[in-house]
């Protein structure tokens, strides 16, 4: 009976690590909980209730999901029983053709967990294939190597062996 | 040794330290409140609002986040004690638990150690020490030399004597650490070399022994607990066998494959292993099982032990209750015929660590936490929503036991809680629990010490995000976008509710501006 306010639509572009070119995602909520999106060529139908500080309670033809969104600087985390999903969200008035918005998907190799640097592997210049080890990463007592999410060169590197990092720092730029 | 043993005129203690943190602190903080006592939490720089601190009495800051600044300083922690009046301090397990100085110091403070006398502890702590004494007492102990071998031709020698395959142990070697197997004659020098200056280098003790491998192992324990009166009881055993590099990751009791005459004999042989070292309190004696169940004792381990959920639920029993009653001059509160076993119980225990990524830990901010619960579901845990997991310390987040009538029930019943379990924000092994539960090996109960290593193979477990699911979690991640950038716009009319209050102007800009005032 009571009227919800009418959230704006929201146009996203979505940078994957998986993906070169960024995916479309609309989102248009009705004062109902419903929720029709168009990702990529897909139409959604959801009804989403709000049950938690960042988690949705979402039917799809009647099948329950509960998906929690977890939205931070570096990204937004998204999960759904024991599906799990990195993705940066662009607004589509913000995105600019080319990879604009500085963080495209997998561009940007951040810390995952804080640590210390324990050797670089590549150079400025190097190109280096996906899942390629970058550098090693020392945390809890063991070593780590970071990968590159995608194919690319390396663009800039922004720590130094022996350097401590916190979780979400920039370690190396890819292009 | 019996003679180091303190009796003292049974009377509960009033306040009670807990020198540990994480789940077990809180496990130890319940077993006070049970009993009336009050309960003194300590704390790092890191703990402040750790659920253990949260849930004591009273609570003592102790120093920096590394271990060493804090819950490892003796001195801090007896402080902690003298100053808030605390009369007996429980270690927990790990940190303090086995250090026969820090007990040492508590006892010249008339403060009582909750657990083994320092005797015990130090004739369990050395390897070949221990395996005299277990010899000595009659308990079976993997053929090997009697004692460390100063000379590597000998080691050589003895190895031969013996048959391969062999292990090359550290006198002082633990926990994975300064032992290597040897199959072929001729790699023997090699490892003889390569675990001395190992053993060296990670203990400053280079003595090493001989011991024959057993093939196909399994690895069951079996709980004991002692008074101070002369009693001591087993409270049978836990199958510990599914471990990742010498760390357990599932237990159940009972062991799924133990024939009851070798259940009971094991048990036997258990308190006999615990009275020839004077013990009192819990302790677990380890024993390595080979496939026609043959068993050899292992090691005895001098504290409660992580595993020891299963067992109460099995037996109906509060160990560390009864620790805390041992340590207070009580005797046992169960006679040996008294205790049974009922049912079957599996724990997993849930880490925060990334099982596709070789178990690496992943510390982290607990976003969400929905702890399953329902019948046969208890979560011994250390943690709550918004809490952080720490990087300086053990990433355990909880201990998810699960209780049935029978084996099958109870695995039923912790697929169920592991599918309700969920934790966002960190990534943790419950993903490895759920298809460690769905094995065909782990299922028949057919299984070893190797099993993991040669079963788990991330890449063909990990399911690629198929396209509706993936188009369903960034419809979702849009919602939560545009329902936070139109809270911080100060977008939707926040007057104007309806008296019915489901939902008046807007439910979702309440609450994402709630979401987004909190950061």
């Amino acid at each position: 009976m009571a009227e919800r306010g009418k959230l704006p639509p929201g146009s996203y572009v979505a940078e994957l690590a998986d993906l070169e070119a960024g995916l479309s995602v609309e989102v248009r909520a009705d004062d109902a909980g419903r929720v029709n999106a168009v990702v990529g060529t897909r139409t959604l139908e959801l009804a989403a209730e709000r049950v938690g500080p960042s988690t949705y309670s979402v039917l799809v033809e009647h099948r329950v999901h509960e998906i929690t969104v977890v939205r931070r600087k570096d990204g937004t985390l998204v999960y759904d029983g024991l599906s799990e999903l990195q993705v940066q969200l662009v607004d589509r008035r913000r995105y600019r053709a080319g990879g604009a918005a500085g963080a495209a998907g997998g561009k940007e190799v951040k810390a995952v967990m804080p640590g210390k640097v324990v050797t670089i592997l590549v150079s400025v210049g190097d190109q280096v294939e996906r899942d390629q080890p970058l550098l090693v990463l020392e945390a809890m007592k063991m070593e780590n190597d970071v990968k590159a999410a995608r194919k690319g060169t390396v663009k800039e590197i922004h720590v130094a062996a022996g350097q401590a990092v916190e979780t979400g720092e920039l370690l190396v730029t890819l292009e | 040794m019996s003679a180091q043993v303190r009796r003292r005129e049974p009377r509960l203690f009033k306040r009670v330290l807990i020198a540990n943190r994480g789940e077990i602190a809180v496990r130890v903080i319940r077993a006070c409140r049970d009993l009336g006592i009050e309960t003194v939490a300590v704390f790092s720089d890191a703990d402040r609002t750790a659920l253990h601190v949260r849930l004591a009495d009273y609570a003592v800051h102790i120093g920096g986040a590394p271990a060493l600044e804090s819950y490892l300083v003796k001195e801090k922690i007896l402080d902690a004690a003298k100053r808030t009046g605390a009369e007996a301090v429980h270690p927990g397990y790990g940190f303090l638990a086995e250090n026969t100085d820090f007990s040492a110091m508590l006892d010249d403070a008339g403060i009582v150690f909750i657990g083994p006398p320092a005797s015990a502890i130090a004739a369990m702590g050395d390897k070949v020490a221990a395996r005299q004494a277990m010899e000595r007492a009659g308990v079976p102990c993997v053929p090997g030399s009697p004692d460390v071998i100063e000379d590597d031709a000998e080691v050589v020698r003895v190895a031969k004597e013996i048959g391969l395959p062999v292990m090359i142990k550290a006198s002082a070697g633990g926990g994975g650490k300064g032992m290597r197997l040897v199959h072929r004659d001729e790699d023997l020098v090699g490892a003889v070399r390569g675990v001395r200056s190992e053993a060296r280098s990670s203990f400053g003790d280079d003595r090493l022994y001989v011991e024959k491998f057993v093939e196909r192992p399994r690895h069951i324990e079996v709980q004991v607990m002692a008074d101070t009166l002369g009693n001591t009881v087993h409270v049978f055993e836990r199958e510990c066998t599914l471990q990742r590099r010498n760390q357990k990751v599932v237990e159940e009791s009972p062991s799924p494959v133990l024939r009851d005459d070798v259940r009971q004999k094991m048990g036997a042989i258990a308190v006999r292993a615990a009275e020839a070292v004077g013990y009192v309190g819990a302790g677990t004696v380890e024993f390595l099982v080979d496939p026609r169940q043959n068993f050899y004792f292992l090691e005895m381990n001098t504290r409660i032990q992580v595993e020891h959920p299963i067992t109460e639920e099995v037996t109906r029993t509060d160990l560390v209750r009864a620790q805390i009653e041992i340590a207070a001059g009580f005797p046992l509160p169960w006679k040996q015929e008294d205790i049974r076993q009922h049912g079957h119980a599996i724990e997993c225990r849930v880490y925060a660590e990334d099982p596709f990524n070789k178990f690496l830990p992943s510390p982290g901010k607990i976003e969400v936490l929905r702890v399953p619960n329902g019948p046969g579901i208890r979560d011994d845990g250390g943690v709550y929503e918004g809490a952080t997991v720490s990087r300086f310390y053990d990433p355990m987040i909880s201990k998810l036991v699960a209780w049935g009538p029978d084996r099958k029930t109870a695995i039923a019943r912790m697929k169920r809680a592991l599918a309700e379990y969920q934790v966002r924000g960190l990534t943790t092994n419950l993903a490895f629990h759920r298809w460690v539960l769905d094995h065909e090996g782990f299922l028949a109960g057919e299984f070893d010490t190797g099993f993991i290593d040669r079963e788990w193979k991330p890449d063909e477990v990990r399911k690629p995000l198929g396209e509706d699911e993936r188009a369903l979690l960034l419809a979702a991640a849009a919602l939560a976008e545009t329902e936070a950038s139109a809270a911080a716009a100060g977008f939707g009319p926040a007057t104007g509710a309806s008296a019915n209050g489901d939902g008046g102007a807007s439910r979702w800009v309440h609450v994402a501006r709630r979401e987004a005032t909190h950061g």
